[in-house]
């Protein structure tokens, strides 16, 4: 049985068949080739798997693409300015790309991840930054703890939660100063 | 004496890629015929279809 489904991923229409119990996070890793989400536990405890649904974070590990049809969904492919370029391509990844540093503009939030060192391994950074984006969409001057509890779904195997708790303090300081 | 990366943070080169989800892990890995699965002590293995 399959079901069809329509959304929107980083601001690109998407509709095709998928069954009802494909997960979100495999609609994204596998059927759109979109492999920047990451699947680090498949339980919801690990938030690796974080991506914006209509702007909020949530765990693609725990929802089914079903459930996401007439969403829009952010990853973390499509989240910096002019990003086209990463928003799906239908088909797996192969060996050798990625290399590229993008096209010069970050969000403020993976600058931030980049002039802090918020990352070692950077498997835990996608979901890091999509949910640290959902906080300062909500709170554009969050306190250290509220940065702390915003992320505290989401869990760092290199133990790097200082400098994540940095890198969004300078996000919310260059966005607020971008606004004014 | 060059002290060029002396007692200042330097950016790491690494990490456009990793903050833009445009880095490669071993699970992203697609080869032709490749299959996948578990093996014990937590191993991820990639293989040729051995019956290809």
């Amino acid at each position: 049985m399959s079901v069809e489904i329509q959304l929107r991923v980083n601001g690109k229409p998407q509709q095709g068949t998928v069954e009802p119990r494909l997960l979100l996070v495999h609609y994204l890793r596998d059927v759109l080739g979109l492999t920047g989400t990451h699947i680090g536990c498949e339980t919801s405890i690990c938030g690796a798997c974080t991506v914006l649904l209509d702007g909020k974070a949530v765990k693609s590990c725990t929802l089914l693409a079903v459930q996401a049809s007439g969403a829009e969904i952010t990853t973390i492919e499509g989240l910096a300015p002019n990003s086209e370029k990463h928003a799906g391509n239908g088909a797996g990844n192969g060996i050798g790309n990625g290399t590229g540093t993008g096209n010069g503009t970050l969000h403020a939030v993976q600058e931030g991840f980049w002039e802090k060192h918020g990352l070692q391994c950077g498997y835990c950074t996608p979901g890091m930054i999509l949910a640290a984006v959902d906080l300062l969409q909500r709170n554009k001057n969050p306190k250290e703890a509220e940065i702390r509890s915003a992320l505290s779904g989401n869990l760092c195997r290199c133990t790097g939660y200082q400098h994540i708790i940095e890198a969004v303090q300078y996000a919310a300081k260059k966005m607020s100063a971008r606004k004014r | 004496m060059t002290t060029r990366f002396i007692g200042k943070p330097l950016k790491r080169k690494e990490d456009p890629r990793l903050i833009q989800g445009i880095s490669h892990y071993v699970d992203d890995l697609q080869l032709a015929g490749m299959h996948y699965g578990r093996v014990p002590a937590h191993s991820l293995c990639a293989c040729e279809d051995p019956l290809r």
